[in-house]
């Protein structure tokens, strides 16, 4: 059996292309016999490359040699030790714990990804290398037009997101209606060195935030060394700092829940919306000389408006002073020819044995399709030899696409519908997908649950919409997050 | 100073032109702390402890961090090999270039000397050997004082991509360090002597695995802990960490003495 591979598509910011440096050399293990040599062999590789990517200039945020996650890090999907429910993070919510399956429609398991290391005798620290860090894929299966279906909330819930892209088999031409979404995907806009208390003035609550959903998310600035700040749509204003701005700045916030030992980021949450934070209440003052006399904060911010109603005020009159830059999301095209397509049922979700592939093993082919990772298996290659799992078909011609930008849930939503009536008239495709990946840097993930960087910070989700509309939503975060919603 | 990268050896070259560009990819990976390491072995005769190098001699623009619009931030570090008990004297005298260092650290070669720095040195790091077999075995009671004086440990991961032999090494010192304590007080640095040999902070912290560190420890040892040590530095230049003189450059009127002033509580 080939060894599985989690390929994760780059999100750190917008601009990230994922490459695969073919440089890697063997090393001699000197240390370690027996089973744990094949990992530590990878973790060597993944580590000690010589990389010359400082010179190509394509690398993601410190990592000296491949974006991608491909080696070492894999988590072993298909060996679970233990019954997954036994792994239940804490923070989730009681009825998850029941199961979701005994209230309504919406069925659910929940994958953790640890692997206990089997019993070998080695020491603590090799015994620490066998297992991968904590990263959760939750799947749930339900129809889109079932009344509870709850698919438009998870989207809207999820802010920040930085990639869209969908996967239709057997699809030459893209149906006009697709098309128009896809243009009409809205614009967002970066604004540079924009004082954050710019953001608390009563001005720009009333104008933008009382009136619509506001988004606004620092870019380029990173969740694990920097500041941050995230202005959600629901009024809530999350800065994340360091410990020394913190001290400095004056503004009661909470220990973040992934600092280690020592806490060394907090994280302040301000309602913008809360009747306690009208203009002369002590609390918009405090905020208001925190923010401008005792600690200015300066962000390049990414920002974004979503109204109903037509209004006259926009963001661009409003920061024009700021040096407010409009930019469309990039959208790239692709066909993809002789795909092998793992088979799917929309009522197995774990898969059944020579019928049909399980969500894990449809995941884990999403992130090798959309990086352009070859499937072949050939014996020969060093760098991957992930092959499609079977059962498989061979499509003739499949379309992908990808959009990257600053892209509201609410686009998003209108794509997935617009998905859902590819199937109005009859296709050869048994089902599309629909991936959409967060921010690495934002400080959320879900809601306001607390988002961080460990090391990958991937908060991703894809929907599998069958051709009878049933839905797969499958969601994955990584080692530093709570258990999506 | 946030808890962003930081690699804090970096060997000093005689030519300019190589440490540039070592800064230049250590910055180009992400790094935003880097420290130019003078090493004084006082087995050679002869050793003087000359000042450290001027930053604006070495550069006239620091190179900008990647994904980040400032510009790297260049302290020194002085490191004493050590190998009896008499080169201890120069770090209690007071008048010597030692106090122009920002970061001070010890290579203790034998046991005995590795138990005076943990528990009397007044010094941020002590560096443990990954070149060759530890010529002692760590105990827990210097190591335990080590950590609660707030005096790092420096592993260095350059030698173990150099050669098989040094990585064994490496890991297997590293491996019995960590059985005493246990992943605390760890920094991880690289003594890159060329570009090529240095790894980006992700990576460094992927090898802290190796080396028996968590997930968290492992980045720790390359963000937290590092500024943790330079905090610890500047406590040297200040009394008891909490009162700060400095002269002002003023002749003429005779205020030479600053107010009394604060200073953040580092971390210990």
């Amino acid at each position: 059996m080939p060894s599985p591979v989690w390929v994760t598509a780059p999100c750190h910011g917008i601009q990230a292309p994922p490459t695969l440096l073919p440089l890697f050399c063997p090393f001699f293990i000197p240390f370690c016999t027996g089973g744990g040599l094949s990992q530590l062999r990878q973790l060597l590789l993944r580590m000690l490359t010589p990389s010359l990517s400082n010179y190509t200039g394509s690398q993601s945020r410190g990592y000296t040699g491949n974006s991608c996650s491909e080696f070492g890090r894999a988590p072993e999907v298909t060996a679970l030790p233990r019954p997954p429910f036994l792994r239940l993070p804490a923070c989730l919510p009681p009825s998850f714990r029941r199961g979701r399956g005994a209230r309504g429609s919406p069925r659910c398991f929940l994958v953790g990804g640890c692997c206990a290391a089997r019993g070998l005798r080695m020491s603590v620290a090799l015994r620490r290398l066998r297992e991968t860090p904590r990263h959760l894929l939750v799947c749930e299966k339900s129809h889109v037009r079932h009344e509870r279906s709850r698919h438009a909330a998870h989207v809207r819930s999820h802010a920040y997101n930085c990639r869209v892209s969908f996967l239709i088999p057997e699809c030459g031409i893209l149906p006009e209606a697709l098309k128009r979404v896809i243009t009409d995907f809205g614009e967002y806009y970066l604004v540079k060195n924009l004082s954050l208390h710019e953001l608390v003035t009563h001005e720009f609550i009333n104008t933008f935030v009382k009136k619509g959903s506001c988004y606004a998310l620092t870019y380029n600035t990173k969740i694990d060394q920097d500041n941050a700040a995230a202005l959600l749509p629901t009024g809530k204003l999350i800065i994340s700092v360091d410990k020394d701005t913190y001290e400095e700045l004056g503004l009661q916030g909470r220990p973040s829940q992934y600092s280690g030992r020592k806490v060394m980021r907090y994280i302040v949450t301000i309602d913008l919306t809360d009747s306690a934070f009208d203009p002369d209440s002590k609390k918009h003052k405090r905020v208001l000389w925190a923010l401008k006399e005792k600690k200015p904060l300066e962000f390049d911010f990414l920002l974004s408006w979503h109204n109903t109603g037509a209004e006259g005020s926009t963001l661009v009159s409003y920061f024009s002073k700021n040096q407010i830059q409009a930019h469309q999301p990039k959208t790239t095209f692709s066909t993809l020819r002789n795909l092998q397509c793992p088979v799917l049922h929309s009522n197995e979700l774990q898969g059944k044995l020579e019928e049909s592939c399980s969500a894990q093993e449809l995941f884990e082919w999403l992130g090798a399709v959309c990086n352009k990772v070859g499937l072949d298996n050939k014996s020969f290659s060093f760098l991957s030899t992930y092959c499609c799992p079977q059962p498989s078909t061979v499509v003739e011609q499949a379309y992908l696409c990808t959009i990257t930008g600053f892209i509201l849930p609410e686009k998003i939503i209108q794509l997935l519908e617009q998905l859902c009536c590819y199937f109005d008239e009859p296709k050869l495709a048994q089902w599309v997908t629909l991936t959409v990946h967060g921010f690495a840097d934002s400080p959320v993930s879900w809601r306001e649950s607390e988002h961080g960087f460990q090391k990958g910070g991937e908060n991703l989700y894809n929907f599998v919409v069958f051709r009878s509309l049933d839905y797969w939503l499958q969601m994955a975060v990584g080692a530093n997050d709570d258990c999506p919603p | 100073m946030a808890a962003a990268f930081a690699d804090l050896n970096v060997p000093g070259a005689p030519e300019r032109k190589s440490l540039q560009s070592l800064l230049e990819a250590a910055a180009h990976l992400g790094y935003s702390t880097v420290a130019i390491n003078h090493v004084i072995d006082f087995k050679e005769k002869k050793q003087e402890i000359v000042k450290p190098i001027s930053l604006s001699e070495l550069f006239p623009s620091l190179p900008i961090v990647q994904g980040k619009s400032k510009p790297i931030k260049i302290v020194t570090r002085l490191t004493l090999v050590v190998s009896d008990p008499s080169h201890c004297n120069v770090l209690r005298s007071t008048s010597t270039n030692i106090r122009l260092y920002d970061i001070i650290a010890v290579f203790p070669k034998t046991e005995k000397l590795f138990h005076v720095a943990c528990t009397n040195l007044d010094v941020d790091l002590i560096c443990i050997n990954v070149t060759e077999k530890l010529p002692f075995y760590f105990r827990r009671p210097p190591v335990n004082m080590a950590i609660d004086r707030g005096i790092y440990f420096e592993l260095l991961y350059t030698p173990a991509i150099k050669d098989s032999t040094m990585r064994r090494y490496t890991i297997s010192n590293a491996l019995s360090l960590m059985q005493i304590c246990k992943g605390k007080n760890i920094i991880i640095s690289s003594a890159a002597e060329r570009p090529l040999e240095l790894r980006g902070p992700y990576d460094v912290a992927n090898l802290g695995l190796l080396f028996g560190l968590s997930e968290s420890d492992a980045k720790a040892a390359i963000s937290t802990n590092c500024r943790a040590v330079l905090l610890h530095g500047e406590t040297r230049k200040t009394a008891f960490g909490v009162v700060y003189t400095k002269k002002t450059p003023r002749a003429s009127e005779e205020e030479g003495v600053l107010p009394v002033r604060k200073k953040a509580k580092t971390e210990v």
